[in-house]
Order: structure tokens, then sequence, then C-alpha cells
């Protein structure tokens, strides 16, 4: 089937069969290779992305579902003059060790924070607990969604 | 890790979809939110010939008042529509409104609702998770959804999965059909051949098993609304992490007489309980004990003690004595979440830490 779709702010059109995953179709042929797979069944949140603005897990969904969607990758997150907020977190914490978890997290909490910008440290707990980081740094995952948090709020005192 | 091949239609209409499904029945399954069903499919557990994705559907999104309580007759017409993202307080529902069925349903234990009941909220098959975070109505229903919601999945799972779809998968532990079940919940179940209502107590069967037909599509699940002095809620339950499924999980709803003498005698009681066998199930004799009498922590200890009694434990689960304590505990902690709800919002977080909920309305 072609289905047609955003990618980080591209057009693409894509020829996928039913059963092929957007993940799969991200990183196959869209180019789209920030998109981890881990589990393939939802329980890592690796390959999470943002359809219309919205955190999802990209295995489980079908490509064809994505059709005429705008799906949003770590490498497709909007920017100012540096990083996005938490991209620039997750860089000042050192918040990764393999890295291979990175876009995922980046992402889950890109979403959550423009939603509950004002989430407490226990929100977060429960929040960074959505995904997996097998190295098990979760300490430098959590210094940093605060941070984000954090940098999110001085943003709006001043702004 | 690949799902097997299958053909893939995504109907536009809901008669589309119900004579696809009443042509390929078995060989078919139907996506909504898809988080249950594309690990099955990635794991290849579940083999479809074809996939009716529904979310095509025009309607089933909404999430809706009704007058009509899910209990007996069903009038026809809405009181409101609520929308995805409600902001002011629905209007009541009309005086009077499935308020003559209130003692019929108000049956302790019974298969109707725990009574009390002032009208429904209608939640569409394309109604996720995510939409009942909010509290989508300001009585003791929507505090109640509102608590329950954020212990299912984690949030990107909850912006997809569907409140129906958790109902027609039927995990034992899922928290939609332990609440379902407490709650005296309907579901609305389409086909060719016409349409029918069943209890979510006549829904659910076996692990992952209902009594939905092959052909059938369940197209909504409608909870009662409770007025507001007269009903409280208790949920409860013990996961390893946040996100995960519950090893075990207890809702009640409690109905006391309200206004004049005796207001604090409760009159209706549903106790359920979820980890304790194929499906979650009532206990109908420890909510019986309840009736007659003021809930105090005594009471809630008595039922607790009934409920343990009344559980057949399950094998694999641990030993006997320890599943029944577990009932107790979590029993008796439902109940007195349902006394402190009774008239406002349980603030105390489910695991016991006091911590307040974040996403609590109210």
């Amino acid at each position: 089937m072609d289905i047609e779709l955003t990618v980080d702010g591209r057009p693409r059109r894509v020829a996928v069969e039913p059963r092929t995953t957007l993940a799969d179709a991200l990183r196959d042929q869209c180019d789209a290779t920030s998109v981890h797979l881990g589990c393939e069944q939802g329980a890592c949140g690796a390959c999470t992305v943002h359809l219309d603005g919205v955190a999802i897990r990209s295995c489980l969904l079908l490509a064809v579902q994505a059709a005429g969607c705008r799906v949003t990758t770590v490498a497709g997150l909007p920017v100012g003059p540096g990083l996005h907020p938490v991209q620039q977190a997750f860089a000042d914490r050192n918040a990764f060790q393999c890295g291979f978890c990175t876009p995922g997290f980046v992402m889950l909490l890109a979403a959550e924070l423009a939603d509950a910008p004002d989430l407490d440290d226990a929100g977060l707990v429960e929040l960074v607990s959505s995904n997996l980081c097998r190295c098990t740094g979760y300490q430098g995952i959590l210094a940093a969604a605060r941070d984000a948090r954090d940098a999110g709020a001085a943003g709006r005192a001043a702004g | 890790m690949k799902p097997q091949s299958f053909e893939y239609v995504a109907p536009t209409t809901l008669d589309e979809a119900l004579d696809l499904l009443a042509e390929h029945a078995d060989a078919a399954s139907v996506l909504a939110g898809g988080q249950s069903l594309l690990p099955l499919l990635n794991l290849r557990l579940a083999r479809p010939e074809l996939l009716i994705d529904i979310n095509r559907l025009p309607g089933l999104d909404r999430l809706e008042l009704t007058a009509a309580s899910p209990v007996g007759p069903a009038p026809a017409g809405d009181a409101g529509q609520v929308g995805p993202a409600p902001a002011a307080p629905p209007e009541p529902a009309p005086a009077g409104a499935g308020g003559s069925g209130l003692e019929a349903a108000g049956g302790v234990g019974g298969a109707g609702s725990a009574g009390g009941v002032v009208g429904g909220l209608r939640v569409g098959a394309l109604v996720r998770h995510r939409a009942l975070e909010g509290a989508p109505e300001p009585g003791p229903l929507g505090r109640l959804l509102a608590r329950v919601a954020p212990r299912v999945g984690h949030p990107p799972i909850r912006n997809r999965g569907t409140v129906c779809g958790s109902l027609a998968h039927a995990d034992p532990a899922a928290e939609w059909c332990l609440v379902g079940l407490a709650a005296g919940a309907e579901v609305g179940l389409a086909s060719a051949a016409g349409s029918r209502r069943l209890t979510v107590d006549a829904l659910l069967d076996s692990p992952f098993a209902t009594d939905r037909r092959p052909d059938e599509l369940i197209t909504e699940v409608t909870f009662p609304r409770w007025a507001p002095a007269e009903v409280g809620c208790g949920f409860v339950e013990r996961a390893r992490t946040a996100g995960s499924f519950a090893q075990a999980a207890a809702c009640v709803v409690v109905r006391w007489a309200g206004p004049g003498a005796g207001a604090d005698d409760v009159v209706a009681v549903r106790i359920a309980v979820a980890g304790f066998g194929g499906r979650p199930v009532l206990l109908p004799g420890a909510a019986a004990a309840l009736v007659g009498r003021p809930l105090t922590g005594g009471q809630s200890a008595a039922a607790a003690a009934a409920a343990a009694a009344e559980i057949t434990p399950r094998d694999g689960a641990g030993p006997a004595g320890h599943q029944r304590a577990v009932v107790a505990a979590l029993v008796a902690d439902a109940l007195d979440r349902s006394a402190r709800d009774r008239g406002g919002p349980d603030r105390t977080d489910l695991n016991g830490a006091g911590r307040p909920r974040l996403d609590l309305a109210g």
C-alpha cells in the first residue's frame, strides 16, 4: 500500500505492506534511524515518536495507520537557538550511557512535559518508568528530566 | 518479531465494518488502539487473515453523558456531549432520569449497579484511556475513572489504547474489566444481525475470552453516573511497577442512604477483585455484610475478612492463605477509600505513600 506522511517536516510517500510497523517504515524507508527498536512489543519505549504531537510507541502502530499524519522523531524536534530543552538537559547531565534508549526518553519527556510542565518529582519518576534503560542510568535521566522541567518553568517565568 | 502477513481494511462506515466482520468472523481481528493486539501480532501469537481498522469509523471517539443509566430500559437521547476535553461541568441529568430504576437496580451484589444512578457516561470504542484521566464528569464516577486511568499502562500506551479494546481483550488483570464489573457498566455490541447489550459481568468469560461473537463489534461501554452525595468509590491495585498490569486489585462502589435519618447507613455495595481467577469477580457475600449500618473501620475489616473467605484461590499465585490475606487488605483499603471519596476526591496515593495524584481533577 502506498501511504503519504510527514516525517520531521518532510513529506514522504512510501510503499509498505499492511504488516509493516511505523517503526520499521521510519527506519527502513524514511531514513529515521534515531527510532530504535528494542523489544517490539511496547515494553521498552525506545521507539517512542510523536504522532501529530502525541507520544506513541511506533512499534505498536502500523505504518498504514499513520497515513496522512505528522510524525516527529528526535531528529525533528523543534529547536530554538540551541538544542530542545530536553536534549540540552540530557547533554548537561550526561543522561545516557550506551545511548540506545535516549531518543525514546527524549521524545517521551518532550511530549509529556509540554502537557504537564509542572509535574512533580514523584510524577517524573513514574513518567520515566514508561521507558527502559538497560544500562540502568536512571538517576542521570531523572536529573535531566527535572532540569528540563525547571528550565521550562524558568523560561515561562522570564517570558 | 514481525507480524505474519495479513490483509488490511479501514472501513469508513459502521455498516461496512459489520459486513466485513460478518463475512470474515474468526479470521478477522478488530484494530482499535492496538496496544494489546500489536504485541500479539508482532509475536505472532495472533495471526489474523484480515485486520479491520475501526479508527476511521465516525462517532466512536465520543465520550458523552447520557440520561439513561446502563441498567434497565434505556430511553434514547443524550444529556449532553462531554467531548474529549471537558471544560465546564456538564449539565445535570434531567430530574428523575433513571430515577425510577434506582431501587430495582440497587440490589445488593445483584446483577445491577449499586443504585443511586442519575444517568450514564458512554465511552465510545475509540475513546483512549488518556481521555478519562481528566475526570470526564464531576461526580463519583468521574473521580473513579480519573483515578483508574493513570494506572493503565504508560502515557504513550494510554494515548492509543482504548477502554473498549481493553474490555474486548479481557486480560484478567486489566483495570477496566475490574472497574466495569464493580460499576455495573454495560457494553453495546453491534453486528450485521442486530445489536444487543451485555453487562461487563456477562461479557467477561475466561482469560482473554468474552461472550462477544466473532461477528460483533463492541461499539461503546456505558458506566452509570451516581448522585454525588450518595455514592463513594474505592480502587486500589498492587502492581510491580507503575504501568504494569495489576497483580491484584479491588474496586468497590458503596451507596449510602443520603439525606434524612440514617443518612450514613449503607444501602448497597458492589465489591469486585481481580488477580484471583480467570476474570475479575464480584464478592456479593462480603458486600451484603455491609448493608444496613454505617461504614466504619470495623465494618470494613469484617467485610474484608468475608471477602478473603469468599474468593477461590488461584493455582500458581502463591499459598491460598497469602491470596486471602491480599484480598482482605485490598478490600479493606478500597472500602476505606470509598468512605473518604464520598462527597469529595480521595487524594491518597494508590500505593499508600500519601502522595497526591498529579492528575486528579477537583
